[in-house]
């Protein structure tokens, strides 16, 4: 039956996805913007947040311990992959190819460490259960996820507003030169960047987990989702990371509530419509980064 | 019979209006040159009149021929070539590399995909004969990016010519390039621009004074004058404009 | 040598010519001495270096990486599947033909979204757009069998000249692959010679130059495109002769990532790199799994380990060695 109940859960769920999607997007695009790559580990990243976190939570019983290992992992991987192996290659198409590299090896590594099972965690005790909003019942967890996405999108927003590196990243200067001519060091802000963007997926893993099982080609699935996310929002653009969430999110609720053994389809034919119509993303532009 | 003919052309990137409804003519086998502050607009109009970008508003035709809603791969048909002021050429290429590229394309078989490019003779005759011509031959097989900066100026040039062109628009041809250098390379575009009619934007006044034989002078994206070399260095306005530049005569004014 | 269309006929273009010939010469006489197993794995490495050598038109020619050109591998590979099990032709010529225009339709389709971008942008488009393609074939399970694929497609049966030739022998399969593997990779040198190809390479260099002196760029890369489809799909349709069997993972992401590694490894830059590459990945795939089941991190080692230290690949690393004065990649 159809309702305006379902439909709230529907919309909810989607909505809570989109969040979480954003929160892998917006490090995506933060690294298209300064660095100019594609970090085909971001998935990879959300997973071992995913693994690291639910370890965590299982053997110390707190979900706030899990959220941080995720974030302090992702954090830690990405300082380690643009220090170790990014200043050593610059040339963008290289770096790209290294992430791929990465994405081999952490699937083998989680495959052997916490094998291909699919796990997951429940939702800690506080944030379990539902409330009620008027007639409707509402999980609240999948609240907690669109506060918290909602909460790191203002923070995000305010960064690129009110800061100077902020407008540097919104001009999307990579002009070496120019940028360290503001007094920016850009070796520390490509180390700030990409570490951020893990510091994200590593985080999204763990919120993720009660929702999302994770499991070895996990990482493949998350980074896709993001990325056409990035497709449709526009290459560099947080506003786009957003909307782009938005759209997928609730496209993939809705379609898997509708036509689920199309849904995936549906996801990607929504994504393919906006290449055709618009290839460079609603707040893209054609300029090459 | 006018070779290039410009009129109210405009060109705005975000809130600034590079080009301002200007309005050109150049003759058939003229030498025009184009010179103005930085700013004025000098490369932004020779971008629009190859095909780089659109215009805003205006038309540019080219031997009657209107081309405005023409790509610049489109122009070359017209007879139109140009060159840049930052060398644009290929180099990870070598030297005859580049010189054929550039003759091949306005062949009629630069599309074959399954004859190998050596059959093609006169494609090499022709740049064997550029080469030699421009004194590069010895150099044939080296990247361009292992000459000097002087060379690489000249590949430069040479890939401007390659096509035969009726029109070709030279962007500050002898830009970085010694006094010495750059006299040499007046003598060749001199030589070379016999048959042609050549559109150049320069600094160098030197070089402006013994090519040219029409001045146009930007200002802020509009025409400020437009006559004879003479006429253009006892204009007032351009001495105001130009603080500092040598006359004709030898005679630095301003100051 | 390395990639600047160096057009003397000295002695370095006779010696690859000798080269060439010996090296055929011994792969004709190769199934006398090798295993089933070793003609067979070799057999594959034909397959796939048509394979990665049509990936690498896009990548070392055009200088546009793919991260999606398992597409054609399974356009190609269903499109000969479907006729062959569903539609029951037989007709070798006919088979392949049709596979080759279903890799040109898909190209020229495709073509029209992914041409319009370039760099980082082209290589997250064909990742996507890739992983569509995969999406759709594993969920249209009716048509295409999904993860569980199609089975029964049997081996190619030519009747030629009052013969039947069966190909259900490894060996004489053997030879009608290495007829193709040689066939693809001489249609393939004449286009990277042409005056086509030699466009190809000066739009790597700079498309706007090019697009200056006349070229309309578009239409080559667009070509191009359709011509590394055409290829691809070619190489998908015998991989599935070979195998009698195809499933959804021919479009997945690995598949493209091992192509892609498998150029990477070779070497883009060297006409052969390709080739040199699928024969190593194929060759460790083959031994490393028989030992351990880390094949993936063996995958990513290599993958890093020469983006490291072999920009160039393999091949570009030997032809340096051999030639020190030549360009570094770029």
């Amino acid at each position: 039956m159809f309702t305006p109940e379902l439909l709230a859960t529907i919309v909810l769920n989607g909505f809570s996805f989109s969040m979480l999607l954003f929160l892998l997007a917006a490090g995506l695009e933060l690294m298209l913007g300064v660095m100019s790559i594609i970090n085909l580990a971001h998935g990879s990243f959300y997973m071992v947040g995913a693994y690291v976190g639910i370890i965590t939570v299982k053997s110390t019983g707190s979900f706030l311990l899990g959220l941080l290992a995720g974030m302090a992992i992702g954090a830690l991987l990405g300082v380690l992959t643009e220090r170790f192996f990014f200043s050593r290659i610059p040339k963008h198409l290289q770096q790209v190819l290294l992430t791929f590299g990465i994405v081999y090896i952490l699937a083998d590594v989680c495959k052997s460490v916490w094998g291909g099972n699919p796990i997951g965690i429940s939702a800690p005790n506080i944030l379990a259960g539902s409330i009620a909003i008027g007639t409707m019942l509402f999980p609240l967890y999948r609240l907690f996820i669109v506060l918290i996405g909602s909460l790191i999108a203002v923070a995000l927003w305010l960064f690129q507003e009110k800061t100077l590196l902020g407008a540097v990243i919104r001009a999307g200067v990579d002009d070496k030169e120019m940028v360290s001519g503001f007094g920016i060091n850009i070796k520390m802000l490509n180390t700030v960047v990409f570490a951020s963007g893990s510091l994200l997926a590593g985080l999204a893993g763990v919120i993720g987990s009660p929702i999302l099982f994770v499991y070895p080609r996990v990482s493949w699935d998350i980074l896709i989702l993001s990325m056409m996310v990035v497709v449709i929002g526009g290459m560099g653009s947080l506003r786009g990371a957003l909307i782009g969430s938005v759209i997928i999110g609730l496209t993939d609720s809705l379609a898997k509530f509708f036509i689920p053994s199309a849904a995936t389809v549906l996801t990607f034919s929504v994504m393919v419509v906006f290449l055709i119509l618009r290839p460079f993303g609603i707040f893209g532009t054609s300029k090459p980064r | 019979m006018i070779a290039v003919e410009v009129k109210n052309l405009c060109k705005g990137f975000g809130g600034v209006q590079a080009v301002k409804s200007v309005c050109l003519s150049v003759e058939a086998g003229e030498r025009r040159a184009i010179i103005g502050p930085n700013g004025a607009g000098k490369t932004t109009l020779l971008n629009l009149i190859g095909g780089l970008y659109p215009s805003d508003e205006g038309q540019i035709l080219v031997f009657g021929h209107e081309v405005t809603h023409f790509p610049d791969y489109r122009r070359t048909e017209f007879g139109v070539a140009r060159t840049f002021q930052l060398t644009s050429v290929f180099f990870e290429l070598s030297v005859l590399d580049n010189v054929l590229l550039a003759i091949q394309a306005i062949k009629p078989y630069r599309f074959r995909m399954f004859r190998p490019q050596r059959v093609y003779r006169d494609l090499f005759e022709k740049a064997e004969m550029f080469l030699n011509k421009w004194d590069l031959w010895e150099n044939r097989n080296m990247l361009v990016r292992e000459l000097s900066y002087g060379e690489q100026r000249k590949v430069e040039l040479i890939m401007g010519l390659a096509s035969d062109p009726k029109i070709l628009l030279l962007d500050e041809p002898t830009s970085g390039l010694s006094t010495a250098e750059s006299a040499y390379l007046a003598e060749l575009i001199v030589e070379m621009g016999k048959d042609i009619t050549l559109l150049i934007v320069e600094h160098d006044m030197d070089v402006v004074f013994s090519i040219a034989s029409r001045i146009t002078v930007l200002h802020y994206g509009s025409v400020l004058v437009e006559g004879t070399p003479q006429e253009i260095s006892d204009h007032s306005k351009t001495k105001e404009v130009y603080l500092g530049w040598k006359d004709p005569s030898g005679n630095t004014k301003g100051g | 040598m390395l990639m600047t269309l160096s057009h003397q006929r000295g002695k370095s273009e006779y010696i690859y010519f000798v080269i060439t010939v010996a090296a055929i010469a011994l792969l004709l006489c190769l199934p006398k001495v090798l295993s089933i197993y070793g003609v067979t794995l070799l057999t594959e490495i034909f397959i796939y270096s048509i394979f990665s050598m049509s990936l690498n038109l896009l990548i070392g020619y055009l200088g546009y990486t793919s991260l999606g050109h398992a597409t054609f591998f399974a356009v190609g590979g269903y499109a000969l599947a479907l006729l062959a099990s569903k539609a029951g032709i037989q007709n070798f010529f006919f088979c392949v033909a049709a596979t080759l225009m279903v890799g040109a339709a898909f190209g020229l389709l495709l073509g029209l979204i992914t041409m319009t971008v370039s760099g980082i942008y082209f290589l997250m488009i064909t990742l996507a757009t890739g992983q569509a393609f995969w999406a759709a074939v594993w969920s249209w399970r009716s048509f295409t069998g999904g993860d569980d694929g199609l089975s029964g497609i049997s081996r190619p049966m030519l009747v030629a000249f009052g013969h039947r030739w069966p190909f259900s022998n490894e060996i004489t399969f053997y030879y009608l692959i290495f007829i193709f593997f040689i066939l693809c990779l001489s249609l393939m040198y004449l286009i990277v010679k042409s005056p086509f190809g030699c466009a190809l390479l000066g739009i790597r260099n700079n498309e706007m130059r090019m697009r200056a002196l006349g070229y309309n760029t578009w239409r080559y890369k667009y070509l191009c495109y359709v011509m590394a489809g055409m290829f691809g799909s070619l190489a998908g349709a015998l991989k599935v002769y070979q195998d009698c069997f195809i499933n959804a993972s021919s479009a997945s992401i690995t598949q493209s990532g091992l192509v892609l590694l498998m150029v990477v490894i070779g070497g883009a830059r060297v006409f052969l790199g390709p080739v040199i590459g699928a024969f190593l990945i194929q060759i460790i795939a083959n031994i490393v799994s028989s030992y351990t089941e880390y094949w993936s991190t063996m995958m990513g080692v290599a993958l890093i380990l020469s983006v490291m230290f072999f920009p160039e690949g393999i091949a570009g690393y030997a032809v340096r060695k051999v030639n020190p004065s030549t360009p570094r990649h770029k």
